[in-house]
């Protein structure tokens, strides 16, 4: 039914397609000014450097530590129903699409230098950082990103509650 | 199957403008949608920027040649391909649960979100660009049978 001289039409032409799409995304990418690196760097720490402007990242031992002296104000970026689940010990609910609602109220009392400490779930979860980027543009200074944070701080055995704000 | 010309033309024409109009707001962005290809999480790491820079031209390229109706057997072919394939990726996500924004015609992190409506419309899409294969190809046989090489 398809024959096969329409096989290897449809594999030229759709193989000058492909290569004339190559050459001129390469050659737009290499001459314009935002253009991007062939190989990207995703890891976590490339990607919250990206987006906060330097390196903002917390590891598990500092965070623990800052949370043991009560010195950081924890949030947690991930939707209320996986914070009512489970949380870090102390922390507040602050999903960065509520932002604009509800970042009053959670982070009343709190002064422009206060440390901060976001966290969600997931290596590649990029809730904590959203929100990071919105504290910072409210002229929170202090704030950094706890990658994986849910995962690590269970896995490190460290305090952690449940259930809806109190 | 009937290919009335009239309703092959303008389908081809407005598929082909579809995917110019929606190929812009990618390759003006490269790095939003990098992003979103990121967030996809099926490729590789060091393969998410190369197809960041490739996807959004192969786009306006078929949008362009369906438009003007040249290379129509590897232009219907990419485009039917290309749609089969987001929407194995995207039923693959939305099974997987993971929340990825579509990236379909906008880069903005606000809009876009890839549901399984975004589902539909892309098996739509992918019914308009197998239709047009098959017509293509069946202009291709006349053609070859016509002067003789096919019988």
């Amino acid at each position: 039914m398809i024959g096969k001289k329409i096989i290897l039409k449809i594999i030229w032409q759709g193989g000058l397609i492909i290569l004339v799409s190559i050459c001129l995304g390469l050659s737009v990418n290499l001459f314009r000014s935002n253009g991007l690196p062939l190989v990207g760097n995703w890891s976590a720490q490339a990607r919250v450097e990206q987006v906060l402007g330097s390196p903002k990242t917390i590891p598990l031992s500092e965070a623990q530590k800052v949370h043991a002296s009560g010195k950081a104000a924890f949030l947690d970026a991930r939707p209320q129903a996986f914070y009512e689940f489970g949380h870090i010990k102390g922390a507040k609910s602050l999903p960065p699409e509520l932002y604009a609602a509800k970042s009053s109220s959670t982070l009343a009392g709190l002064s422009r230098d206060a440390l901060i400490i976001t966290y969600c779930d997931g290596e590649t979860c990029d809730l904590s950082l959203e929100l990071a980027a919105s504290l910072q543009k409210s002229g929170y200074s202090q704030v950094r990103v706890l990658v994986n944070g849910w995962t690590v701080w269970e896995a490190g055995g460290l305090p952690v509650e449940t259930g809806p704000e109190h | 199957m009937s290919f009335n010309r009239t309703f092959v033309f303008l389908l081809r024409l407005a598929l082909g403008l579809l995917f110019m109009f929606a190929s812009w707001d990618k390759i003006i962005h490269p790095q939003d949608f990098a992003k979103i290809i990121y967030n996809y999480q099926i490729l590789p790491d060091q393969l998410i920027n190369l197809a960041a820079i490739v996807l959004p031209w192969l786009e306006m390229v078929m949008g362009l040649l369906l438009v003007c109706g040249w290379l129509p057997l590897g232009t219907t072919a990419w485009t039917s391909f290309l749609l089969a394939l987001f929407g194995g990726v995207l039923t693959f996500n939305l099974i997987r649960g993971i929340n990825v924004h579509c990236g379909c015609f906008s880069t903005s992190a606000g809009g876009d979100p890839a549901n399984w409506l975004t589902l539909v419309r892309d098996m739509v899409l992918l019914a308009a660009g197998i239709f047009l294969l098959a017509a293509n190809i069946k202009k291709e046989r006349r053609t070859l049978e016509a002067i003789g090489v096919l019988k």
